[in-house]
């Protein structure tokens, strides 16, 4: 996140708490797309993560005296929605939504080679999800947020609510571990050739 | 934020991680790092539309006394009743806690009796505020503007409340202006009968007692009410019958209350006379423009018509 974003965001938490409408639309219309894509890595769906969004901003106003100017609102809004989506996971568990099936959905490769700019290997696109996939699970969310949702390890903290020390331990894991399954790929590809 | 990843901060590796690992680690984890750039496991595409719709549906849950939706999901009926229970109770407390307003607009008067007897004859503008069970918990009223109070005996006393003063009565008749938006943000109390109590909420003890034909002026910057004065109370209460009283008075109110009167604005669009003070009678209802050519002549001014009133000129 650069300089003025961050200034921006402070600027939206110190007026949204005085309850400034324009300002939590503005916010909203910033971080609604994210935080959907956010979301849905969780529920799979897009109409539930956006319904979760929803809600989050929706708690977001009602709560908005207690917000703390001084910590990240953008952190405080990525627990509202990791909470939300657990919730809706423990609460859906009965008709929870085939995994894999989801992975293959999100996946589908029209989308890969569309969203690639500057990164002409698709497959090794693929080959990092499936591997990020497969890491421990708070490891795969610590490295997620700060890789993809452009988080400081002192906001993932307050979204996963570990310690800042914690986070880091689990994003270099999760580096370590990547590292591992590509040197292995490479093994695996050069003596395929 | 977008996925191209364009700001460095967000593009490399943080520090704490790097600091974490040996040296000869970094060239291979900061390769991860970057290949790892489009493995974002979500894909999902949001429009523009989809962010509008999604934000009314937002405003419309956040609006207050709309939140029907919002309550859906996997409550238990029980619970639903409860909380219909629950907002019943606050709808009634509202209702009876809710003040009842009375406004006049500009260019209009009125006279509201209210629950007690009491009649208050309101000054174009002004704004009347009081409690649901006025007459059974007390017997308080909030003023912005002018009005003129016909008090009936009851038990309570007649509180009037005008920004940051207090008139407290058992029964009499006076008159109350307190204008909000003016300058001084001054109450003024002039009573035609009986007695009345006038204080400043803060300085309660500073309490004054005003007499028939007496009148007394607080402002925010006075610790009290200043001495009780005799006026001539017809001309205070002149509005009444839409004729005009101006006593040595600014001229910036004086306009202030002829937009009140004849509901037109009136721009003031010379420097440094908005403080001069101006004597005029009016014995009978006059027309906007001859209290403006009055006043243009007196004051060495001109003035021209605009849109929506008057514009004062040099």
């Amino acid at each position: 996140m650069n300089q003025k974003t961050e200034q921006q965001i402070k600027t939206w938490a110190r007026n949204i708490r005085k309850s400034d409408r324009k300002a939590f639309d503005e916010f909203f219309r910033w971080g609604y797309p994210m935080l959907v894509r956010f979301a849905a890595g969780y529920t799979g769906q897009k109409s539930s993560a956006s319904d979760i969004v929803q809600d989050a901003f929706v708690i977001l106003w009602q709560k908005r005296s207690e917000i703390n100017p001084n910590r990240s609102l953008k952190a405080y809004l990525y627990r509202i929605v990791r909470n939300l989506c657990l919730n809706h996971l423990r609460d859906s568990s009965g008709t929870v939504v085939d995994s894999e099936l989801v992975q293959g959905e999100a996946f589908s490769s029209d989308e890969l080679s569309n969203e690639s700019p500057g990164n002409s290997n698709g497959s090794l696109d693929q080959k990092f999800r499936e591997w990020i996939h497969a890491l421990p699970e708070r490891q795969q969310e610590a490295f997620e947020l700060s890789r993809f949702e452009g988080l400081e390890h002192d906001e993932i903290a307050d979204v996963m609510e570990i310690s800042p020390k914690t986070v880091n331990n689990h994003i270099v894991a999760a580096l370590r571990q990547l590292r591992t399954f590509y040197e292995e790929y490479q093994k695996k590809l050069n003596n395929d050739i | 934020m977008t996925r191209t990843g364009k700001n460095q901060k967000n593009g490399a590796v943080p520090k704490e991680v790097l600091e974490q690992l040996n040296e000869n680690d970094h060239p291979s984890i900061i390769s991860v790092w970057k290949k790892s750039e489009y493995a974002r496991p979500s894909q999902t595409k949001i429009s523009p539309k989809e962010i509008e719709n999604a934000l009314s549906e937002v405003h419309r849950r956040i609006e207050p006394h709309s939140g029907k939706k919002s309550i859906t999901g996997n409550i238990p009926q029980y619970a639903r009743y409860l909380v219909a229970a629950v907002a019943l109770i606050a709808i009634t407390f509202l209702f009876f806690f809710l003040p009842r307003t009375a406004s006049v607009p500009y260019g209009e008067m009125a006279t509201l009796e209210l629950p007690d007897g009491t009649k208050v004859e309101m000054n174009s503008g002004t704004t009347l505020r009081y409690n649901r069970l006025y007459r059974f918990t007390d017997r308080t009223v909030e003023l912005n503007g002018e009005a003129y109070f016909n008090v009936a005996s009851h038990g309570h006393p007649f509180i009037v409340e005008a920004n940051g003063a207090s008139i407290e009565v058992t029964g009499t008749e006076f008159n109350v202006r307190s204008w909000r938006g003016d300058q001084q943000a001054e109450t003024t109390v002039s009573v035609s009968e009986g007695e009345v109590f006038f204080y400043p909420n803060k300085f309660k003890e500073n309490q004054i007692t005003l007499t028939a034909g007496e009148s007394s002026y607080w402002n925010p910057r006075l610790i009290e009410p200043s001495a009780p004065e005799p006026v001539t109370i017809e001309d205070i209460t002149a509005w009444r019958e839409q004729r005009f009283v101006f006593r040595d008075q600014t001229l910036i109110s004086i306009l202030h209350e002829l937009e009140r009167r004849y509901n037109a604005t009136i721009e003031l669009d010379v420097d440094g006379v908005e403080q001069s003070t101006l004597t005029a009678y009016y014995s009978e209802q006059v027309q906007l423009e001859s209290v403006l050519d009055d006043i243009c002549t007196v004051k060495g001014l001109r003035y021209t018509r605009t849109t929506t009133g008057y514009r004062i000129f040099k």
